[in-house]
């Protein structure tokens, strides 16, 4: 009794012409279940359409490179990582240089190296690209990426990055200094004894 | 003698500390800034606890955060030689 439902769906997505087609035979199930099926596929529609809006936002890339290399191949380096950003449909807000420093600890037995940061717009898939890509680099010791802003303005981050990309550079200062002597956030006496305890916890 | 013991007794009162992002609003947890940061750290590394730095809970979350992030990127060691 019961006749073949289909459903023809047609959407928009990123710019890609998608067809969804439900075809949902069945032959003797009751009228309750087609009804069901009905809601179902509505709902996955609906699914789509909110996955249609996807917001940008800024993300910010560090990645730590060899210091070893010479300035000529750092540059080519760089350079193809920015052109890759911007290939991929990210948009370049900022590069900041930090230059050859001091790591904290070290990576692939090297106790320096080459700072690079990145601040740009986008979406989950092109970090997920870059992140690929600095993976696959042997060259590049470490990378990591923060989420800064959910949901920024697209045209008006347009706009701020008309004049390209700004380009800073932080050179050498203070930071490189990795002596652990830190200034003690607590100037009263009051808290001596607190002081000693946790000394004591640590030397144990 | 009792005197001595009524000066150690008082040595349990502090003084309020006040969170030191709340007290100044212009100083922004960032993790890149390591230098800042390493004044919530001890010398081995360990985050300072904020019953003795003070630092309200709102701030101390996200400045354990920061702390983290900047490990992560080898600002901060995980671990601290010591001295």
């Amino acid at each position: 009794m019961s006749p073949k439902l289909n459903v023809n769906m047609e959407f928009f997505l990123d710019h890609n012409k998608f067809r969804v087609i439900y075809s949902l035979s069945f032959s003797k199930s009751p009228e309750k279940y087609r009804v069901v099926i009905l809601i179902l596929a509505l709902t996955l529609h609906q699914g789509f359409i909110i996955r249609k809006e996807k917001r940008m936002r800024r993300y910010e890339t560090i990645f730590i490179a060899d210091p070893d290399l010479q300035d000529e191949a750092r540059k080519n380096l760089f350079k193809k990582f920015t052109t890759l950003l911007t290939q991929i449909g990210g948009l370049l807000v900022k590069i900041e240089d930090w230059g050859n420093r001091k790591l904290a600890y070290e990576i692939k037995k090297k106790s320096r190296g080459y700072y690079l940061c990145l601040t740009y717009g986008g979406d989950g898939d092109i970090v997920k690209e870059l992140e690929r890509n600095l993976r696959l680099d042997e060259k590049i010791m470490k990378f990591m990426t923060i989420l800064l802003e959910k949901d920024i303005d697209e045209e008006a981050l347009k706009q701020e990055i008309a004049s390209g990309p700004e380009y800073k550079v932080t050179s050498l200062d203070a930071v490189d200094s990795d002596d652990d002597s830190s200034n003690d956030p607590m100037d009263d006496d009051d808290d001596d004894d607190i002081d000693d305890e946790l000394d004591q916890e640590e030397e144990e | 003698m009792t005197f001595q013991r009524k000066n150690t007794k008082k040595r349990f009162f502090q003084r309020r500390k006040v969170c030191r992002f709340c007290a100044d609003s212009s100083i922004a947890i960032d993790y890149k800034d390591s230098k800042n940061l390493r004044s919530f750290i001890t010398e081995r590394g360990k985050i300072i606890p904020r019953r003795i730095t003070g630092t309200c809970a709102k701030h101390q979350r996200s400045l354990s955060t920061a702390i983290k992030q900047a490990r992560t990127i080898a600002l901060l060691p995980y671990v601290g030689k010591l001295s």
